[in-house]
């Protein structure tokens, strides 16, 4: 016969192990972090259907490949009126199509930058408002500023964390499906194009990381209810697009070239990726005449301006959490 | 060597002085910590923490200098906060573990040192549970087990009997008892002065940010030598008088009982003579002992009547 297990029978026993001072800890909140965030299955919806996107690129490098093998031939015309309605451009006088690859490829990935933001602003709605509310609301600041976690460390682990999900829907989808178009369209040259590519996307990625992140733990800081933040985050996103179009309305086209024209986070975001894909360059030195652009193929405002302003969004946005963080930290026993 | 040492310890907000000139040295033990709300004990906790800095004078938390050790502090120390501090959606263990890992464990000594503490304060096959399911008392002890996780040779334990029932704080008191055995000293603050009196050898009461008193219990709790309690039969107010005659001050008196306070040591004859010239029968004559409740009134009252 064995005798129940109670705590007045049950001795404490020392643990010798040693304890590290690793660097780190704010990757262990980021995984918890994810891995809290990912039980919601409107988070899981949302990455899912932001890893959809890959099919969309993909088809349109099939689509691609494709017409460079057809070009000038009859069954290149359904090809053509693709291309032109997906990308705005007109490319059936090309016979070389293959040395407009690059071009193309930057207009696909373009597209899906537009498609994506759209995406940005639900996942951000869905997976930020709670990294920092929920541990107020749950009083569960303790559990870190007790142990030898700094405020930096928290909040880096709880941005990355945001950081994730917004890579989860855009940058790891892009990389996806540069990775097959380039299978798809083989080649040694199409490899090279990919690395230049790679480079751009990740860093246009990381950026709109970087930024919508920074921007809702700031607002994920301020209060302890995650419906807030979810509203203050959309407030942001469509009130700034809404005085953009009234300021590009109401103000003459060359007023809107500096800061008036950088006041949409969304356009910045474009801005600045078309100027490190190098579109207008790319435009301006491919042999295409002006009436192959059906659309107007370049966004206003100065790159400049634009990097400034989210430059600005992002460091405000930090400063202000961190503050916060720190005062947390300070009252943790408190709390 | 003293697990805690403050030394003119002050801590202001503005205008609000939350510690005013705290000087104390803890030796290793069960000690509890006593104060009414606002008497500055979770500011002295943060503030051994080094999450607070001290607006002056100095501290030391296991030798470790409480404003240039601040994260080896917490290396070494386990707190165990009032409020419940869960992270929602996290199980028993997934939450113990995050602990053990947040304090720098690796992932798999964090694991096992998990399973070890929850077993040790009984959340058995409840670890698997998402921890917001858990009663009161499961909450307490899952909080218990995140502070011990790393094995720390301090804990600093706020209110951790709150909201149990009587069979959850009798665990509760029992775990803290046993690790005191283990060599774990504990900072034990509590507004339950019975929790405090049960498992701690000594004492420390604040009031208004100030330490008021401190000492062991044993020692606050002798019996005074010159206060009594007294049974009797026959008339209270001529007995009253004769006890007054004779310099015995009446502290309260109801029917068949006094409590009186004698002039000085020695001096119980006194109160035979009062009652024999009253012509009252004496039933009893009893020392008259402290209770932590009387210790810790006392000590405010003096501090709010100086």
């Amino acid at each position: 016969m064995t005798t129940a297990h109670t705590v007045q029978s049950c001795r404490y026993s020392r643990w010798d192990g040693q304890l590290s001072r690793s660097r780190w800890t704010w990757l262990m909140i980021v995984c918890i972090g994810v891995r809290l965030a990912a039980k919601r299955s409107r988070t899981r919806g949302l990455v899912i259907a932001g890893g959809l996107l890959v099919l969309g690129s993909c088809g349109m490098f099939y689509a691609l490949s494709l017409l460079e093998t057809l070009v000038g031939t009859s069954q290149a015309r359904g090809l053509y009126d693709f291309i032109r309605v997906m990308l705005g451009v007109d490319v059936s006088g090309v016979a070389r199509l293959e040395e407009l690859r690059g071009l193309l490829w930057r207009c696909v990935f373009l597209l899906a930058v537009h498609i994506q933001m759209f995406w940005v602003v639900l996942m951000v709605a869905q997976a930020g408002p709670g990294v920092i509310a929920n541990d107020l609301k749950a009083r569960a600041l303790p559990i870190y500023f007790a142990k030898p976690v700094t405020p930096l460390t928290y909040l880096v682990g709880k941005w990355m964390t945001v950081v994730v999900f917004i890579a989860m829907v855009t940058l790891i989808p892009n990389l996806a499906s540069l990775l097959l178009g380039t299978w798809m369209t083989g080649g040694p040259g199409t490899w090279g194009e990919f690395l230049v590519l790679a480079g751009d996307l990740l860093v246009s990625g990381l950026g709109l990381c970087v930024v919508a992140g920074a921007i809702v733990i700031a607002l994920s800081s301020l209060t302890s209810d995650r419906r807030y933040v979810t509203g203050a985050w959309l407030a942001i996103c469509v009130l700034l697009v809404a005085a953009q179009a009234v300021v590009r309305d109401a103000l003459p086209a060359d007023s809107v070239r500096g800061f008036l024209g950088c006041i949409s986070l969304k356009d910045n975001v474009l801005v600045l990726t078309e100027w490190l894909f190098g579109m207008r360059e790319a435009w301006e030195t491919a042999a295409l005449p002006s009436e192959a652009f059906i659309r107007a193929p370049l966004s206003e405002g100065s790159p400049g301006c634009a990097a400034v302003v989210l430059a600005g969004w992002t460091v405000g946005a930090l400063l202000l959490c961190y503050r916060q963080v720190v005062r947390f930290s300070r009252s943790a026993a408190n709390v | 060597m003293s697990v805690l040492n403050c030394h003119n310890l002050v801590k202001s907000y503005g205008r609000i002085t939350a510690l005013s000139s705290v000087t104390l040295a803890v030796e290793p033990g069960v000690v509890g910590l006593l104060g009414p709300n606002g008497a500055g004990k979770s500011t002295l906790i943060s503030v051994l923490l080094g999450q607070t800095p001290a607006t002056s004078g100095e501290g030391s938390v296991l030798g470790l200098d409480i404003r240039r050790r601040q994260r080896q502090i917490r290396r070494q120390v386990g707190f165990m906060p009032e409020n419940d501090c869960l992270i929602p959606g996290l199980s028993g263990i997934g939450y113990v573990r995050y602990a053990g890992r947040l304090a720098g464990m690796t992932h798999g000594d964090a694991m096992q040192r998990a399973h070890e503490v929850l077993d040790y304060v009984d959340l058995d096959e409840a670890r698997y549970r998402p921890a917001e399911e858990y009663s009161a008392g499961m909450k307490q002890r899952l909080k218990l087990a995140q502070a011990l996780v790393h094995d720390p040779d301090l804990l600093l334990l706020d209110e951790p009997t709150n909201g149990m029932d009587p069979q959850g704080r009798q665990t509760m008191l029992a775990l803290i008892s046993d690790l005191g055995r283990a060599g774990i000293s504990v900072l034990l603050s509590s507004h339950l002065l019975p929790d405090v009196e049960r498992v701690c050898a000594r004492v420390l009461i604040m009031g208004g940010g100030e330490l008021l008193a401190t000492g062991g219990i044993a020692e606050m709790k002798r019996p005074h030598a010159t206060l009594y309690r007294l049974e009797y039969s026959g008339d209270g107010a001529v007995f009253r008088r004769r006890l007054a005659e004779r310099n015995v001050a009446v502290l309260e008196h109801r029917d068949g009982q006094l409590n009186i306070e004698l002039p000085g040591e020695g001096t119980q004859r006194l109160v035979l003579e009062a009652a024999c010239e009253a012509e009252a029968q004496l039933h009893g004559l009893h020392p008259k002992r402290s209770s932590l409740e009387d210790m810790f009134m006392g000590a405010i009252q003096r501090q709010t009547d100086p």
